[in-house]
């Protein structure tokens, strides 16, 4: 039992280390090619936690080498358009001014209903408000409206305003963050001011995020049995 | 794309550990067969006292073998093995040589086998 339990911790390890090493596109949308390798690796890795008698190494050798061809595809992906195209395939435009292109659909085996299923989940119940529909390689739908149909944006209504970087993270689980790329002896300074005219200390803070004109949000640690 | 030399060092790594897998299995498939077959002669010559001893050398060298194969070679074949030697010199010890030869050629086999495995042909590949 004791050879099963260390085997998993082991082969665990060695996952963890193979999918960071694939980085964080991985961990996003899956390419074809990576959902495959995910696959594969899940099974390969079950493999000499189950038979004992299976060295580790024949579990280790293959998920490594799957995960170093995954890497070297994907960067000569990054480099040829056409070798990107072979492996991952090219978007397709199935939907044009309202018109579905059902041969498109068709070479896809992109059903009807799979179509309006995507549509739906980005808010569009008309087939006829699309100006673009477009399968991309993930097998996601990317959704362009037709003018007059989409949400009208702050630059049409004339309207001025600055961009907003978004908010820091200033102290997660009681304990400040210091690698948040900001200058932290400032921002932990203004942040202690902030907390104490709250009457607050880092300890007692669950989440606290800030901005750099010192827009402040805080998240008190709730107490046991409560959840705020 | 530093990741990349990363992964073609990867891939060359363990094909380099891969083949020095085959030549370690190799050498101990020729040592082991060696033994085995001066073993089986000695046995047909009804000599028990040197094919005990061929046998005691051959154990021993599997012995100080077996740490590095178990990381690649299935255990279940080793133990076979094992269990193979343990056999033989018992039946060496109680001069039953007929059968002891019958068991060092499967020894022979056996060791014949776990190199075979390890070597890609089309058979393994396929």
């Amino acid at each position: 039992m004791l050879v099963v339990f260390f085997r998993a911790l082991f082969l665990y390890f060695f996952i963890t280390l193979g999918v960071r090493l694939m980085g964080k596109r991985q961990l996003g949308e899956l390419q074809p090619a990576e959902f495959v390798i995910a696959i594969l690796i899940s099974n390969i890795a079950s493999l000499p936690i189950e038979d004992t008698s299976i060295p580790m190494v024949i579990g280790i050798i293959p998920i490594f080498v799957l995960v170093a061809c995954e890497v070297i595809v994907s960067g000569i992906s990054l480099k040829s358009r056409r070798f990107r195209s072979i492996i991952s395939g090219r978007p397709v435009v199935v939907i044009h001014d309202g018109v579905i292109d059902q041969e498109k659909l068709r070479t896809l085996r992109f059903s009807v209903d799979d179509l309006l299923a995507s549509l739906r989940q980005q808010n569009v119940f008309d087939v006829s408000t699309v100006w673009y529909a477009i399968v991309e390689t993930t097998g996601k739908v990317s959704v362009i409206q037709k003018y007059g149909e989409s949400p009208v944006t702050s630059k049409e209504l004339h309207l001025t305003g600055q961009n907003e970087t978004p908010p820091d993270l200033i102290i997660s689980d009681g304990k400040f963050i210091k690698d948040n790329g900001q200058d932290n002896d400032a921002i932990q300074t203004k942040a202690k001011t902030a907390l104490k005219k709250k009457h607050l200390t880092v300890q007692q803070v669950f989440l606290m995020t800030g901005t750099k004109d010192g827009a402040f949000t805080i998240v008190k640690k709730a107490q046991r049995g409560k959840s705020s | 794309m530093k990741r990349v030399p990363v992964a073609v060092a990867i891939l060359l790594l363990f094909l380099c550990v891969a083949t020095l897998g085959i030549v370690y299995a190799k050498s101990t498939c020729t040592t082991m067969s060696e033994y085995a077959k001066t073993a089986q002669q000695y046995c047909e010559e009804n000599n028990a006292a040197d094919a005990a001893e061929t046998i005691n050398r051959m154990s021993a060298y599997f012995e100080s073998r077996h740490p590095v194969l178990s990381l690649y070679a299935r255990h279940d074949e080793l133990e076979t093995l094992d269990t193979n030697l343990v056999v033989v010199t018992e039946q060496v010890a109680v001069e039953n040589l007929s059968l002891a030869a019958v068991t060092l050629s499967e020894i022979n086999f056996m060791v014949n086998h776990i190199y075979e495995r390890e070597l890609p042909s089309f058979h393994n590949l396929f």
